[in-house]
Protein backbone atom coordinates (compact mmCIF):
# COMPACT_ATOMS: atom_id res chain seq x y z
CA UNK A 1 0.00 0.00 0.00
CA UNK A 2 2.83 2.60 1.04
CA UNK A 3 6.31 2.30 -1.02
CA UNK A 4 8.88 4.31 -0.58
CA UNK A 5 8.66 7.78 -2.37
CA UNK A 6 4.94 7.61 -1.27
CA UNK A 7 3.27 10.64 1.04
CA UNK A 8 2.91 8.52 4.07
CA UNK A 9 5.61 6.13 3.96
CA UNK A 10 8.22 7.71 5.89
CA UNK A 11 5.85 8.45 8.49
CA UNK A 12 4.83 5.05 8.79
CA UNK A 13 7.96 3.67 8.87
CA UNK A 14 9.39 6.12 11.67
CA UNK A 15 6.06 5.32 13.53
CA UNK A 16 6.95 1.48 13.13
CA UNK A 17 10.32 1.96 14.40
CA UNK A 18 9.45 4.01 17.25
CA UNK A 19 7.47 1.14 18.21
CA UNK A 20 10.35 -1.28 17.98
CA UNK A 21 12.60 0.81 19.72
CA UNK A 22 10.54 1.55 22.85
CA UNK A 23 9.70 -2.29 22.68
CA UNK A 24 13.11 -2.71 23.43
CA UNK A 25 14.92 -4.95 25.73
CA UNK A 26 13.04 -7.77 23.83
CA UNK A 27 12.70 -10.89 25.53
CA UNK A 28 14.31 -13.63 23.52
CA UNK A 29 15.72 -17.10 23.93
CA UNK A 30 18.75 -17.79 25.57
CA UNK A 31 19.81 -20.51 23.48
CA UNK A 32 19.93 -20.61 18.86
CA UNK A 33 20.99 -17.23 18.51
CA UNK A 34 22.05 -18.22 15.14
CA UNK A 35 18.40 -19.37 14.26
CA UNK A 36 16.82 -15.76 15.59
CA UNK A 37 19.67 -13.43 15.16
CA UNK A 38 18.24 -12.13 11.88
CA UNK A 39 14.12 -11.15 12.14
CA UNK A 40 12.29 -10.07 9.63
CA UNK A 41 9.12 -7.18 10.53
CA UNK A 42 6.32 -6.89 8.66
CA UNK A 43 4.05 -4.13 9.25
CA UNK A 44 0.59 -3.77 8.11
CA UNK A 45 -2.12 -1.74 9.58
CA UNK A 46 -5.04 -3.27 7.41
CA UNK A 47 -6.62 -4.71 10.12
CA UNK A 48 -6.10 -2.08 12.38
CA UNK A 49 -7.57 0.75 10.38
CA UNK A 50 -10.97 -1.69 9.92
CA UNK A 51 -12.06 -0.48 13.76
CA UNK B 1 -4.13 5.48 6.08
CA UNK B 2 -3.47 8.97 8.13
CA UNK B 3 -3.68 7.51 11.83
CA UNK B 4 -1.17 5.24 11.60
CA UNK B 5 1.34 7.81 13.40
CA UNK B 6 -0.16 6.51 16.67
CA UNK B 7 2.04 4.38 17.94
CA UNK B 8 2.09 1.05 17.13
CA UNK B 9 2.58 -1.26 20.14
CA UNK B 10 3.55 -4.79 19.07
CA UNK B 11 1.37 -7.46 20.48
CA UNK B 12 0.01 -10.41 17.72
CA UNK B 13 2.72 -12.36 17.01
CA UNK B 14 2.69 -14.47 14.36
CA UNK B 15 5.78 -16.76 13.34
CA UNK B 16 6.44 -17.85 9.75
CA UNK B 17 9.34 -19.61 9.84
CA UNK B 18 10.62 -19.80 6.30
CA UNK B 19 13.77 -20.58 5.46
CA UNK B 20 16.28 -19.53 8.11
CA UNK B 21 14.43 -16.69 8.42
CA UNK B 22 11.82 -15.57 10.69
CA UNK B 23 9.22 -13.38 10.04
CA UNK B 24 6.71 -11.65 12.78
CA UNK B 25 3.68 -10.02 11.06
CA UNK B 26 2.47 -6.76 13.43
CA UNK B 27 -1.41 -6.40 12.62
CA UNK B 28 -2.69 -4.50 15.02
CA UNK B 29 -1.67 -1.46 17.33
CA UNK B 30 -3.00 0.73 19.79
CA UNK B 31 -4.32 3.96 19.09
CA UNK B 32 -2.86 5.71 21.99
CA UNK B 33 -1.80 9.61 21.39
CA UNK B 34 1.53 10.35 21.27
CA UNK B 35 3.65 11.82 24.07
CA UNK B 36 5.31 14.72 23.28
CA UNK B 37 7.83 17.20 25.38
CA UNK B 38 7.77 20.94 24.52
CA UNK B 39 10.48 22.20 26.40
CA UNK B 40 10.24 26.27 27.10
CA UNK B 41 11.81 28.33 24.81
CA UNK B 42 15.16 29.93 26.06
CA UNK B 43 15.12 33.58 25.85
CA UNK B 44 18.71 35.14 25.34
CA UNK B 45 19.61 37.30 28.03
CA UNK B 46 20.16 39.79 25.78
CA UNK B 47 16.83 39.94 24.48
CA UNK B 48 15.50 43.63 24.57
CA UNK B 49 12.03 45.02 25.82
CA UNK B 50 9.81 45.57 22.35
CA UNK B 51 6.72 47.37 22.91
CA UNK B 52 3.98 45.07 25.16
CA UNK B 53 5.55 41.96 24.67
CA UNK B 54 6.51 39.92 27.36
CA UNK B 55 10.17 39.28 26.32
CA UNK B 56 10.94 37.29 29.34
CA UNK B 57 7.94 34.63 29.59
CA UNK B 58 7.98 34.78 25.59
CA UNK B 59 9.51 30.94 25.71
CA UNK B 60 7.17 30.31 27.71
CA UNK B 61 4.00 31.68 26.21
CA UNK B 62 5.22 30.11 22.75
CA UNK B 63 5.50 26.77 24.40
CA UNK B 64 2.78 26.80 25.77
CA UNK B 65 0.27 27.39 22.44
CA UNK B 66 2.24 25.24 20.98
CA UNK B 67 1.42 22.50 23.52
CA UNK B 68 -1.67 23.79 23.45
CA UNK B 69 -2.72 23.34 19.58
CA UNK B 70 -1.26 19.91 19.70
CA UNK B 71 -3.35 18.88 22.55
CA UNK B 72 -6.83 20.10 20.69
CA UNK B 73 -5.78 17.24 17.85
CA UNK B 74 -6.12 14.32 20.12
CA UNK B 75 -3.17 12.84 18.24
CA UNK B 76 -0.51 13.86 20.49
CA UNK B 77 -0.42 13.92 24.49
CA UNK B 78 1.39 17.23 25.61
CA UNK B 79 3.43 15.79 29.02
CA UNK B 80 3.46 17.80 32.26
CA UNK B 81 6.70 20.45 32.12
CA UNK B 82 7.25 19.79 36.07
CA UNK B 83 8.92 16.27 34.66
CA UNK B 84 10.95 17.68 32.52
CA UNK B 85 15.12 17.41 33.87
CA UNK B 86 16.96 19.83 31.12
CA UNK B 87 17.31 23.09 30.84
CA UNK B 88 16.04 24.68 27.52
CA UNK B 89 18.80 26.21 26.38
CA UNK B 90 21.16 22.91 26.75
CA UNK B 91 17.87 20.59 25.55
CA UNK B 92 18.00 22.97 22.53
CA UNK B 93 21.61 22.15 21.79
CA UNK B 94 21.88 18.64 22.84
CA UNK B 95 19.24 16.18 24.10
CA UNK B 96 20.10 14.04 27.00
CA UNK B 97 17.60 11.95 25.21
CA UNK B 98 17.93 8.82 28.15
CA UNK B 99 16.66 11.69 30.34
CA UNK B 100 13.12 12.24 28.19
CA UNK B 101 12.95 8.52 27.22
CA UNK B 102 12.53 8.49 31.36
CA UNK B 103 9.53 10.33 31.40
CA UNK B 104 8.25 8.58 27.89
CA UNK B 105 8.97 11.49 25.91
CA UNK B 106 8.76 10.03 22.27
CA UNK B 107 9.58 13.81 20.59
CA UNK B 108 10.77 16.61 21.98
CA UNK B 109 9.87 20.25 20.75
CA UNK B 110 13.13 22.54 21.58
CA UNK B 111 14.22 26.35 21.08
CA UNK B 112 15.65 29.62 21.53
CA UNK B 113 14.44 33.51 21.07
CA UNK B 114 16.02 36.67 20.49
CA UNK B 115 14.75 40.17 20.90
CA UNK B 116 17.26 42.85 19.37
CA UNK B 117 16.62 45.79 16.68
CA UNK B 118 13.10 45.20 16.81
CA UNK B 119 13.32 41.88 15.06
CA UNK B 120 12.56 38.35 16.46
CA UNK B 121 14.74 35.50 15.67
CA UNK B 122 13.46 32.25 16.59
CA UNK B 123 14.55 29.06 15.61
CA UNK B 124 13.09 25.38 17.05
CA UNK B 125 14.39 21.83 16.48
CA UNK B 126 11.70 18.75 16.76
CA UNK B 127 13.70 16.01 18.01
CA UNK B 128 12.82 11.82 18.02
CA UNK B 129 14.00 10.83 21.14
CA UNK B 130 13.63 6.96 20.44
CA UNK B 131 16.58 7.44 17.65
CA UNK B 132 18.34 9.90 19.32
CA UNK B 133 18.25 12.52 16.00
CA UNK B 134 17.04 15.40 14.81
CA UNK B 135 14.17 15.54 12.81
CA UNK B 136 13.54 19.00 11.53
CA UNK B 137 15.34 22.30 12.47
CA UNK B 138 13.95 26.00 11.50
CA UNK B 139 14.55 29.47 11.99
CA UNK B 140 12.55 32.51 11.85
CA UNK B 141 13.12 36.14 11.47
CA UNK B 142 10.12 38.65 12.46
CA UNK B 143 8.58 41.43 13.81
CA UNK B 144 8.24 40.38 17.87
CA UNK B 145 4.40 41.35 17.82
CA UNK B 146 3.71 38.46 15.92
CA UNK B 147 4.76 35.86 18.27
CA UNK B 148 1.53 34.26 18.16
CA UNK B 149 1.50 33.66 14.51
CA UNK B 150 4.95 32.12 15.07
CA UNK B 151 3.54 29.83 17.89
CA UNK B 152 0.94 28.54 15.14
CA UNK B 153 3.43 27.87 12.64
CA UNK B 154 6.17 26.21 14.76
CA UNK B 155 3.35 23.67 15.84
CA UNK B 156 2.16 23.44 12.05
CA UNK B 157 5.75 22.12 10.86
CA UNK B 158 5.50 19.65 14.14
CA UNK B 159 2.19 18.63 13.02
CA UNK B 160 3.53 17.84 9.16
CA UNK B 161 6.96 16.44 10.04
CA UNK B 162 5.16 14.37 12.27
CA UNK B 163 1.77 12.89 10.76
CA UNK B 164 2.75 14.07 7.44
CA UNK B 165 -0.35 15.60 6.82
CA UNK B 166 -0.73 19.89 6.47
CA UNK B 167 -1.07 21.58 9.29
CA UNK B 168 -4.36 23.72 10.19
CA UNK B 169 -2.93 25.91 13.06
CA UNK B 170 -1.60 28.97 11.43
CA UNK B 171 -5.17 30.24 10.25
CA UNK B 172 -8.34 31.86 11.60
CA UNK B 173 -12.21 31.19 11.77
CA UNK B 174 -14.76 33.95 10.85
CA UNK B 175 -18.02 33.20 12.84
CA UNK B 176 -21.35 35.38 13.51
CA UNK B 177 -21.34 36.17 17.02
CA UNK B 178 -24.53 36.56 18.63
CA UNK B 179 -25.46 38.79 21.97
CA UNK B 180 -28.81 39.60 23.55
CA UNK B 181 -31.97 37.48 24.39
CA UNK B 182 -32.86 34.98 22.02
CA UNK B 183 -36.18 37.17 20.96
CA UNK B 184 -33.86 40.22 20.35
CA UNK B 185 -30.31 38.47 19.18
CA UNK B 186 -28.05 41.46 17.96
CA UNK B 187 -25.74 39.83 15.10
CA UNK B 188 -21.77 40.60 14.40
CA UNK B 189 -19.41 39.41 11.99
CA UNK B 190 -16.30 38.44 14.22
CA UNK B 191 -13.13 36.72 13.32
CA UNK B 192 -10.60 34.99 15.62
CA UNK B 193 -7.34 32.96 15.53
CA UNK B 194 -8.67 29.24 15.06
CA UNK B 195 -7.26 29.21 19.52
CA UNK B 196 -9.94 31.46 20.14
CA UNK B 197 -7.54 34.37 20.96
CA UNK B 198 -7.45 38.07 18.91
CA UNK B 199 -11.15 38.29 18.67
CA UNK B 200 -12.12 41.01 16.32
CA UNK B 201 -15.71 42.30 15.19
CA UNK B 202 -16.06 43.42 11.74
CA UNK B 203 -19.79 44.49 11.59
CA UNK B 204 -21.59 46.74 14.34
CA UNK B 205 -24.93 44.60 14.55
CA UNK B 206 -27.21 46.95 13.12
CA UNK B 207 -28.14 44.47 10.23
CA UNK B 208 -28.13 40.86 10.75
CA UNK B 209 -25.47 38.57 9.38
CA UNK B 210 -25.27 35.33 8.22
CA UNK B 211 -23.03 32.66 6.88
CA UNK B 212 -19.39 34.43 5.85
CA UNK B 213 -17.22 32.68 4.08
CA UNK B 214 -13.73 33.46 3.26
CA UNK B 215 -11.94 33.70 -0.35
CA UNK B 216 -8.72 31.68 -1.06
CA UNK B 217 -6.65 34.98 0.32
CA UNK B 218 -8.37 35.29 3.23
CA UNK B 219 -8.72 38.91 2.56
CA UNK B 220 -12.30 39.05 1.52
CA UNK B 221 -15.80 37.72 3.21
CA UNK B 222 -18.96 37.04 1.41
CA UNK B 223 -21.78 36.79 3.60
CA UNK B 224 -25.43 37.78 3.88
CA UNK B 225 -26.89 40.77 4.87
CA UNK B 226 -29.92 43.18 4.43
CA UNK B 227 -29.93 46.17 2.19
CA UNK B 228 -33.65 47.88 1.79
CA UNK B 229 -35.06 45.10 4.09
CA UNK B 230 -34.08 42.78 1.74
CA UNK B 231 -31.71 39.52 2.15
CA UNK B 232 -28.60 40.36 0.08
CA UNK B 233 -24.95 38.74 -0.59
CA UNK B 234 -22.59 41.43 0.33
CA UNK B 235 -18.46 41.23 0.37
CA UNK B 236 -16.18 43.18 3.22
CA UNK B 237 -12.60 43.81 2.60
CA UNK B 238 -11.13 42.47 6.30
CA UNK B 239 -8.20 44.84 5.97
CA UNK B 240 -10.21 48.29 4.92
CA UNK B 241 -13.49 47.07 5.87
CA UNK B 242 -15.14 48.20 2.76
CA UNK B 243 -18.85 46.48 2.24
CA UNK B 244 -20.73 46.19 -0.71
CA UNK B 245 -23.69 44.60 -2.32
CA UNK B 246 -23.01 41.90 -4.64
CA UNK B 247 -24.35 41.94 -8.01
CA UNK B 248 -27.85 44.19 -9.07
CA UNK B 249 -30.55 41.32 -8.87
CA UNK B 250 -34.04 42.20 -8.41
CA UNK B 251 -34.68 40.37 -5.41
CA UNK B 252 -33.14 38.52 -2.68
CA UNK B 253 -29.74 36.61 -2.60
CA UNK B 254 -28.30 34.25 -0.36
CA UNK B 255 -25.90 31.05 0.88
CA UNK B 256 -22.70 33.00 -0.97
CA UNK B 257 -19.17 31.50 -1.26
CA UNK B 258 -15.95 31.63 -3.20
CA UNK B 259 -15.23 30.09 -6.05
CA UNK B 260 -11.70 27.82 -5.36
CA UNK B 261 -9.66 30.48 -7.32
CA UNK B 262 -11.28 33.33 -5.88
CA UNK B 263 -12.52 34.92 -8.90
CA UNK B 264 -16.48 34.12 -8.51
CA UNK B 265 -19.46 34.58 -5.91
CA UNK B 266 -21.43 31.52 -6.52
CA UNK B 267 -25.05 31.73 -4.41
CA UNK B 268 -28.58 31.77 -4.57
CA UNK B 269 -30.91 34.23 -6.21
CA UNK B 270 -34.74 33.67 -5.06
CA UNK B 271 -37.77 34.70 -6.84
CA UNK B 272 -41.27 34.15 -7.44
CA UNK B 273 -40.88 31.75 -4.28
CA UNK B 274 -38.13 29.65 -6.99
CA UNK B 275 -34.36 29.61 -6.43
CA UNK B 276 -31.91 28.93 -8.53
CA UNK B 277 -27.85 28.68 -8.24
CA UNK B 278 -26.05 31.70 -10.35
CA UNK B 279 -22.29 32.59 -10.32
CA UNK B 280 -20.59 36.36 -10.61
CA UNK B 281 -17.64 37.37 -11.81
CA UNK B 282 -15.66 39.72 -9.60
CA UNK B 283 -14.02 41.49 -12.33
CA UNK B 284 -16.18 41.54 -15.10
CA UNK B 285 -19.45 41.19 -13.18
CA UNK B 286 -20.75 38.79 -15.24
CA UNK B 287 -23.69 36.90 -14.14
CA UNK B 288 -24.26 33.46 -14.98
CA UNK B 289 -27.57 31.41 -14.24
CA UNK B 290 -26.35 27.26 -13.35
CA UNK B 291 -29.26 26.05 -12.35
CA UNK B 292 -32.90 26.13 -13.85
CA UNK B 293 -35.41 24.67 -12.03
CA UNK B 294 -38.75 25.00 -10.96
CA UNK B 295 -37.62 23.79 -6.91
CA UNK B 296 -35.42 25.26 -4.48
CA UNK B 297 -31.45 24.78 -5.49
CA UNK B 298 -29.45 26.33 -2.37
CA UNK B 299 -25.88 25.93 -0.56
CA UNK B 300 -23.93 25.42 -3.74
CA UNK B 301 -20.03 24.47 -2.77
CA UNK B 302 -17.29 24.16 -5.44
CA UNK B 303 -15.09 20.87 -5.70
CA UNK B 304 -11.22 22.12 -5.28
CA UNK B 305 -10.50 21.91 -8.46
CA UNK B 306 -13.46 24.52 -9.53
CA UNK B 307 -14.68 21.49 -12.32
CA UNK B 308 -17.74 20.27 -10.11
CA UNK B 309 -20.56 22.03 -7.77
CA UNK B 310 -22.24 20.38 -4.92
CA UNK B 311 -25.99 21.78 -4.08
CA UNK B 312 -28.89 20.81 -2.46
CA UNK B 313 -32.20 20.93 -3.62
CA UNK B 314 -36.12 19.44 -3.30
CA UNK B 315 -36.53 18.07 -7.14
CA UNK B 316 -37.27 15.33 -5.52
CA UNK B 317 -39.76 16.01 -3.32
CA UNK B 318 -37.55 15.93 0.15
CA UNK B 319 -34.21 17.99 0.28
CA UNK B 320 -31.34 16.02 -1.02
CA UNK B 321 -27.58 16.70 -1.87
CA UNK B 322 -26.56 16.90 -5.72
CA UNK B 323 -23.94 17.51 -7.26
CA UNK B 324 -23.12 18.68 -11.38
CA UNK B 325 -20.61 19.97 -13.64
CA UNK B 326 -19.91 23.61 -13.06
CA UNK B 327 -21.61 25.14 -15.82
CA UNK B 328 -24.95 23.16 -14.57
CA UNK B 329 -24.89 20.05 -17.14
CA UNK B 330 -25.04 16.33 -15.67
CA UNK B 331 -27.12 16.83 -12.28
CA UNK B 332 -27.08 13.83 -10.08
CA UNK B 333 -28.35 13.15 -6.77
CA UNK B 334 -25.81 11.64 -4.16
CA UNK B 335 -27.96 11.35 -1.11
CA UNK B 336 -30.33 8.51 -0.76
CA UNK B 337 -30.87 8.21 3.22
CA UNK B 338 -33.80 8.59 5.12
CA UNK B 339 -33.96 12.02 6.33
CA UNK B 340 -33.30 15.79 5.13
CA UNK B 341 -29.71 16.50 3.85
CA UNK B 342 -28.24 20.01 3.43
CA UNK B 343 -25.42 22.62 3.75
CA UNK B 344 -23.04 20.21 1.59
CA UNK B 345 -19.66 21.21 1.83
CA UNK B 346 -16.33 19.86 -0.37
CA UNK B 347 -13.25 19.25 1.60
CA UNK B 348 -10.73 20.89 0.50
CA UNK B 349 -8.93 17.18 -0.33
CA UNK B 350 -11.69 16.48 -2.91
CA UNK B 351 -12.87 13.47 -1.61
CA UNK B 352 -15.78 14.11 0.51
CA UNK B 353 -18.56 15.70 0.98
CA UNK B 354 -19.62 17.14 4.86
CA UNK B 355 -23.65 18.09 5.46
CA UNK B 356 -26.46 18.31 8.07
CA UNK B 357 -28.65 15.76 8.08
CA UNK B 358 -32.13 15.79 9.70
CA UNK B 359 -33.86 12.59 10.86
CA UNK B 360 -36.31 11.74 13.41
CA UNK B 361 -35.99 15.38 15.19
CA UNK B 362 -32.13 14.82 15.01
CA UNK B 363 -29.30 17.02 13.79
CA UNK B 364 -26.76 15.15 12.09
CA UNK B 365 -22.77 16.31 10.73
CA UNK B 366 -22.33 13.54 8.52
CA UNK B 367 -19.58 12.80 5.51
CA UNK B 368 -19.91 11.20 2.05
CA UNK B 369 -17.43 10.88 -0.85
CA UNK B 370 -18.72 12.98 -3.95
CA UNK B 371 -20.51 9.87 -5.85
CA UNK B 372 -22.67 9.56 -2.36
CA UNK B 373 -20.72 6.33 -1.23
CA UNK B 374 -19.62 5.80 2.44
CA UNK B 375 -22.22 7.67 4.23
CA UNK B 376 -20.52 8.44 8.33
CA UNK B 377 -22.81 10.38 10.44
CA UNK B 378 -19.66 11.85 13.05
CA UNK B 379 -22.19 13.49 15.42
CA UNK B 380 -26.17 13.68 16.43
CA UNK B 381 -27.77 16.14 18.78
CA UNK B 382 -30.59 18.18 19.07
CA UNK B 383 -29.91 20.81 16.94
CA UNK B 384 -26.56 21.48 14.93
CA UNK B 385 -25.48 22.77 11.31
CA UNK B 386 -23.13 23.93 8.79
CA UNK B 387 -20.25 21.83 8.85
CA UNK B 388 -16.99 24.23 7.47
CA UNK B 389 -13.29 21.58 6.34
CA UNK B 390 -10.04 22.69 8.25
CA UNK B 391 -7.83 23.57 5.54
CA UNK B 392 -6.30 19.93 5.83
CA UNK B 393 -9.58 18.52 5.53
CA UNK B 394 -9.51 16.35 8.75
CA UNK B 395 -11.40 18.28 11.06
CA UNK B 396 -15.23 19.80 10.56
CA UNK B 397 -15.78 23.43 12.54
CA UNK B 398 -19.85 23.57 12.78
CA UNK B 399 -22.60 25.34 15.49
CA UNK B 400 -24.58 23.77 17.73
CA UNK B 401 -27.58 25.27 19.72
CA UNK B 402 -29.25 24.44 23.24
CA UNK B 403 -32.74 23.75 23.75
CA UNK B 404 -34.72 26.56 25.70
CA UNK B 405 -37.57 26.89 27.39
CA UNK B 406 -40.61 28.73 26.71
CA UNK B 407 -38.95 32.64 26.88
CA UNK B 408 -35.97 31.47 25.04
CA UNK B 409 -34.00 31.07 28.64
CA UNK B 410 -31.04 28.36 28.65
CA UNK B 411 -30.30 29.22 24.83
CA UNK B 412 -26.98 29.19 23.80
CA UNK B 413 -25.36 28.70 20.26
CA UNK B 414 -21.94 27.40 20.10
CA UNK B 415 -19.09 26.39 18.16
CA UNK B 416 -17.50 22.55 17.82
CA UNK B 417 -15.25 20.88 16.13
CA UNK B 418 -14.80 17.10 15.60
CA UNK B 419 -12.10 14.77 13.67
CA UNK B 420 -13.44 13.30 9.94
CA UNK B 421 -12.75 9.77 12.14
CA UNK B 422 -15.72 10.75 14.35
CA UNK B 423 -13.56 11.15 17.21
CA UNK B 424 -12.22 13.90 19.00
CA UNK B 425 -15.71 16.20 19.46
CA UNK B 426 -14.59 19.88 21.16
CA UNK B 427 -16.25 23.16 22.04
CA UNK B 428 -14.07 26.10 20.91
CA UNK B 429 -13.73 29.04 22.86
CA UNK B 430 -15.44 32.28 21.99
CA UNK B 431 -16.38 35.16 23.59
CA UNK B 432 -19.97 35.35 22.32
CA UNK B 433 -22.10 32.88 21.58
CA UNK B 434 -21.41 32.16 18.22
CA UNK B 435 -22.82 30.46 15.25
CA UNK B 436 -21.93 29.70 11.00
CA UNK B 437 -18.11 29.23 11.47
CA UNK B 438 -16.21 29.21 8.42
CA UNK B 439 -12.64 28.06 8.34
CA UNK B 440 -9.57 30.34 6.70
CA UNK B 441 -6.77 28.47 4.44
CA UNK B 442 -3.19 28.52 5.83
CA UNK B 443 -2.58 32.20 6.35
CA UNK B 444 1.54 31.35 5.48
CA UNK B 445 1.44 29.65 2.20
Amino acid sequence: MNRPGQKFYKILAESALRAVRICQPLRVPQTGYEKWKDIQLNFNPTEMLKG
Amino acid sequence: MKKIFYILTLFLFKFNIAYSLIEVDITRGNLDPLPIAVSPLHVDPQSNNYQDVKTKELGELISSIVEKNFRSTGLFNPLNKDAFVQKPDIAHLKPRFEDWRLITAQALVTGKLLIKDEKLKIEFRLWDVAANKEMIALAFTTTPSNWRRVAHIISDKIYERLTGETGYFDTRIIYVSETGPRTQRIKKLAIMDQDGENTKYLTLGNELVLTPRFNPTNQLVTYLSYFRNLPRVYLLDIETGIQEVVGNFPGMTFAPRFSPDGKKIIMSFAEDGNSDIYTMDLESRLVERITEDSSIDTSPSYSPDGKYITFNSDRSGLQQIYIMKSDGSGVKRISFGDGLYGTPVWSPRGDLIAFTKVRGGKFYIGVMRSDGSGERLLTENFYQEAPSWSPNGRLLVFYRETKSGKKGEGFTARLWSIDITGYNERELKTETDASDPSWSSLLSK
